[in-house]
């Protein structure tokens, strides 16, 4: 039974911590605010009375390398520039995004070269000319926000139509980066982190602003499916990446306790390791479960959101994604040494997790490669176990799913309590 | 008498580093023993393996006779730890650090609620009990870092330089609360330190290690008697220069000199002979005396006249 009062210790240390409260409860809640009021669009709604709109597309030609590149260390920009070849946002934007069937609709565009465009706006045989950001992947990955510069020269609901399409994608890709923000700043005041990209804004109160544009375009379900909202979408998204914090501040508890030797203490008391890693696991599973249970309570009575009728199926996955979340915890105890590979976790294998998973952008507005390494992750899998039960499946029908979680957490759970070190 | 805690022939490296060579010693029921050294002589590598958190390389330890290799967890039922760190969760109270270790002993009810009333009593924090620790003084976060390690009601407390980093009154308290857990309960006490007047006032048998290994051991007064009939001169300065502590070494009748922050210490076998020469010299060096005083040999002379250095800073100036 010693774990268990470890576990519980450790929830209310938890629940003191204010910083843990801000990053584990608050942001997903905010988050899924926010987005579902930006995105709403993408999702759902008429497309009645929306005017036909042309664009062209014209490429900025290449810039130098971005600022503050040299700054970084080989290996920086290693990481980028193999995060930014996986992602390909100039394609994303173009083919999955502008060609997407609801935006065909409404939209076409062209791409050529700034004079033409020129021309034709002024003749008014298109309705704008967007510039496409040079090293637009680069510039994402790198953490700057996405600024499409948009010319035209009608004001009419058009331009307004317009201005909202290109909204959405910013804010997609941009929103989940300020969760990252608000969260490596707090770092930063600890005096722990540096920031890596010390120009990229924080725009939270003005994208938030930004928000209300409302463009409609039709969202058509597959035969016998629910229509999945935004805020639906938005709801497991943020709470399937917010817990993988959860092990971040799992692992961080595990740091700490050997640091400061309480873990030693524990040992003298006479608990073994195995208890002590029980009580971790417990602690970060209860953590993880508290978080989705107020993503549940917040977003359905707020928002009334639907997360499907299949208790069973419901129970089931966030058992087995809590479960795999406390897996990764130990595990990643066992990986990093210091509180800045924590810091490192938190920062970028979480973004990459999240972003592989579809938690900034609907996996299937990805790009094939990306939707085969989201069924890798476990904020992937949970996430579509999640949509699958809103749109009307039942426990039957995601059990894979469940069994993929379960398992990763014992295989995580395994390799990390072998290597668990408790003393210092 | 029985013995409590026999430690034999310890021996731990760190890579190719000797943290504790060789090390001996035996501390009987009811006593206080003292083990004084300077920072990194080994004092808490020899408490970690003692404790059961380290593995020796050779040698082994008894607590009333069960070796911390084959039976551990019998020994761990025996002993209490106080850390040489605040090992405290510092976003809990007081009363719910002591609860949690509590239960970690598997004290559950009113058991563990008594023991917890008991050790706020004895650590002087029942007023204090629902604060958090993150709120309290370095005094009263050693306080509570000893009542962890008292919880168990360990018939061998282990304290590893518990008064570290904190103000003389509170020095003063946890000294005294050791002592009379001592008088009162029997408690025996093993207790690590660098400060020489802890030990002195604590201790009835006294270990000294350096450099890992145990160079002296016995009561007090035997290894006072260590340096023989020498003094030590005690000089406060307004500031030395070291041309001035090198001409002092080279006087006859002068055995040892140590400097630290304008205070020379001068060991002696005849004080009042060299003690008029010493100033002069001083003097001459135009080093300002403050004060100065002649001292009976204590532990801080027995550990000069052993390594010839301080204990405080192990610094030769
Ligand atoms: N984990 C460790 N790894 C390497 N060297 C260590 C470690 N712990 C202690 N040491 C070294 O062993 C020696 C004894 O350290 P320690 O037992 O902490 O001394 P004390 O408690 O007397 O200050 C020191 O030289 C210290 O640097
Ligand atoms: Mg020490």
């Amino acid at each position: 039974m010693s774990f268990w009062y470890i576990a519980l210790k450790d929830v209310q240390v938890m629940l003191r911590d204010k910083k843990a409260l801000l990053i584990l409860i608050a942001m997903p809640v905010i988050l899924t605010t926010i987005l579902g009021l930006a995105l709403g669009p993408l999702f759902n709604g008429p497309s009645q009375g929306v005017p036909h709109l042309s664009i062209a597309i014209v490429k900025q030609p290449p810039a130098a390398a971005p600022p503050l590149w040299d700054l970084l260390t080989e290996e920086q920009q290693e990481q980028i520039n193999r995060a930014a070849g996986n992602l390909d946002l100039e394609e994303i934007f173009l083919q999955d995004f502008l060609a997407s069937n609801e935006l065909q609709k409404i939209l076409d565009y062209r791409i050529m070269a700034e004079p033409d465009a020129r021309a034709m706006l002024a003749q008014q045989k298109i309705d704008a000319i967007v510039y496409l950001p040079d090293n637009f992947s680069m510039q994402y990955v790198m953490g700057k926000n996405i600024n499409l510069h948009v010319v035209t020269n009608t004001d009419s609901a058009a331009r307004i139509v317009l201005q909202g399409i290109l909204q959405s994608f910013t804010d997609t890709l941009s929103l989940p980066r300020i969760a990252m923000q608000v969260i490596q700043e707090e770092k930063i005041a600890e005096g722990i982190a540096t920031n890596p990209f010390p120009d990229s804004p924080t725009l939270f109160t003005s994208l938030v602003e930004n928000s209300h544009t409302s463009v409609t375009i039709n969202t058509v379900a597959e035969e016998g499916k629910k229509i999945i909202s935004a805020r639906q979408y938005y709801a497991a998204a943020m709470a399937v990446m917010f817990i993988l914090f959860a092990a971040g501040f799992g692992a961080a508890g595990i740091l700490q306790e050997r640091d400061s030797r309480t873990f030693d203490r524990l040992v003298v008391a006479g608990q073994k390791k195995s208890a002590i890693v029980a009580g971790k696991f417990t602690a970060t599973m209860l953590i993880a479960l508290l978080q989705m249970s107020v993503m549940f309570t917040f977003t359905h009575l707020v928002f009334g959101v639907d997360w499907g009728t299949d208790l069973a199926g419901l129970a089931s996955v966030t058992f087995s994604a809590v479960f795999a979340v406390a897996g990764l915890g130990i595990l990643i105890a066992c990986l990093v040494k210091t509180e800045r590979g924590i810091i490192v976790f938190q920062s970028v294998v979480i973004q990459v997790m999240a972003f592989l998973g579809g938690s900034f952008l609907p996996v299937y507005v990805m790009p094939e490669f990306t939707s085969t390494l989201a069924a890798f992750t476990i904020n992937g899998q949970a996430l579509k176990a999640y949509l699958s039960l809103m749109e009307g499946a039942t426990l039957g029908d995601i059990t894979a799913t469940i069994v993929y979680l379960i398992g990763f957490g014992i295989a995580s759970l395994g390799i990390g309590a072998k290597f668990f070190r408790v003393t210092s | 008498m029985q013995t409590m805690l026999t430690v034999n022939k310890l021996t731990k490296k760190y890579g190719p580093q000797t943290a504790v060579d060789n090390v001996s010693f035996s501390v009987q029921q009811g006593e206080i023993w003292g083990l004084l050294g300077p920072n990194g002589a080994g004092k808490s590598t020899t408490i970690a393996i003692i404790s059961t958190l380290l593995r020796p390389i050779s040698g082994d330890v008894l607590v009333q006779g069960h070796s911390v290799l084959s039976a551990p967890d019998r020994v761990r039922k025996l002993i209490g730890l106080v850390p040489q760190h605040i090992a405290l969760y510092p976003t809990l109270s007081a009363y719910e650090n002591l609860a949690f270790f509590g239960r970690m002993y598997g004290l559950r009810g009113q058991k563990l609620k008594a023991r917890v009333a008991e050790v706020l009593d004895i650590t002087g924090l029942t007023a204090r009990a629902k604060d958090r620790v993150e709120t309290f003084s370095g005094g009263m976060q050693r306080r509570l870092n000893i009542g962890v390690g008292l919880m168990n009601r360990p018939a061998l407390l282990i304290l590893d330089e518990p008064t570290v980093g904190i103000d003389p009154q509170s020095r003063r308290h946890i000294l005294e609360t050791i002592k009379h857990l001592n008088a009162s309960s029997g408690m025996t006490v093993l207790y690590t330190s660098h400060y020489m007047e802890e030990v002195e006032f604590l201790c009835d048998r006294v270990g000294i290690i350096d450099h890992g290994r145990l160079i002296a051991q016995g009561t007090k007064e035997e290894l006072k008697h260590l340096v023989g009939e020498r003094e030590t001169i005690e000089i406060r300065t307004s500031g030395v220069s070291p041309a001035a502590i090198a001409h002092l070494r080279q006087m006859t009748g002068v055995d040892e000199v140590l400097c630290a922050e304008n205070t020379i210490k001068v060991l002696t076998g005849n004080a009042g002979a060299v003690l008029s020469r010493v100033v002069a010299s001083l003097n001459s060096f135009d080093c300002k005396i403050k004060s100065f005083r002649i001292q009976e040999p204590n532990l801080e002379s027995v550990f000069l006249h052993l390594t010839g250095k301080g204990l405080r800073d192990g610094r030769m100036t």
